[in-house]
């Protein structure tokens, strides 16, 4: 992984105000929109609106919400922690 | 002690780092937009890329996303989430994953902060930090195609900041000590209000300057 030539430490100076310069005029990138929310249960299903937000505000996708169940490869936020990685 | 090679690691891991910001500058483009690999939209909690990437020689495993909390700095874009894998068993099962950190970016891919989270927010093995800093040499973020320059600017800034992360995680388990003096442990590594446990503020221009002056 490091098997490159080190650069001098001028040269490592001298890159950080243009790399400044250039990052200021990148147009920022496009913020994150909200998730879908999950879709309604059927009317039969349908109850008291307390069950809406289960999580709380401190953390509004953390495994205590109830969701739909997809199909393998299709949940974008692992089974169960919403960090947590992929299986393997 | 910093010897001269760690030194000279850390100003090639530097390059590596400004080389791949700059190369995505000049076409007018960020590392934040590059980190979403293409994708049409960037919706909060979804993983980019979709899978995650994986490098199955090392275990190493990342991912980029977005989502609200409550210790989100208001500036930032997105971040990566750094795991190590256990090797597998000579049976072949699966012996669990680690999180080694969270690094986040602002929306123009410069780095915010470092971060460890409890075990909640991952559901992971909960390793001590001894273990993840062994790990830390060991890490090759890769990926294929458009995301290959984003793995190896995460591999530089884990070399770059090798010695924050491990103080990260070692302040990581103090503070997790130390609330388990008053709580049982297993509440506190599930505790959600606890997510983000131990951050680093990162200045990259700052660090970058210091470190050509060293």
């Amino acid at each position: 992984m490091n098997n490159r030539r080190t650069p001098t430490p001028r040269a490592l100076k001298d890159s950080v105000p243009a790399l400044l310069v250039a990052l200021s005029l990148v147009a920022p990138a496009t913020a994150a929109r909200a998730a879908d929310p999950p879709k309604p249960p059927p009317a039969a299903e349908v109850k008291a609106p307390a069950a809406q937000n289960p999580c709380g505000p401190a953390n509004p996708c953390a495994p205590g919400a109830k969701r739909k169940k997809r199909s393998a490869g299709d949940n974008p936020c692992g089974p169960a922690n919403p960090c947590a990685p992929k299986k393997n | 002690m910093r010897t001269e090679e760690e030194l000279s690691r850390r100003r090639a891991a530097a390059a590596r780092v400004v080389a791949v910001q700059w190369r995505y500058a000049r076409r007018g483009t960020s590392l934040a937009q590059a980190a979403l690999g293409g994708a049409r939209e960037f919706v909060a909690l979804r993983h980019y890329p979709r899978d995650d990437a994986i490098d199955a020689a090392s275990g190493t495993q990342f991912y980029y996303h977005a989502h609200d909390s409550r210790r989100r700095p208001p500036e930032e874009h997105g971040h990566f989430h750094l795991f190590v894998r256990a090797p597998r068993t000579a049976r072949g099962a699966a012996t669990g994953f680690v999180h080694v950190a969270a690094l986040s970016l602002d929306a123009r891919g410069l780095p915010l902060r470092w971060f460890t989270t409890n075990r909640w927010v991952t559901g992971e093995r909960f390793a001590p930090a001894d273990e993840v800093i062994a790990a830390l040499p060991r890490l090759r973020p890769s990926a294929r195609g458009r995301l290959a320059p984003v793995a190896q600017w995460l591999g530089a800034m884990v070399e770059l900041y090798a010695r924050p992360v491990a103080a990260l995680l070692r302040r990581r388990d103090a503070v997790i000590a130390r609330r388990s003096a008053g709580a049982p442990r297993e509440r506190v590594l599930e505790d959600r209000s606890l997510d983000v446990v131990t951050e680093h503020r990162i200045d990259l221009p700052a660090d970058l300057a210091r470190l050509a002056a060293t």
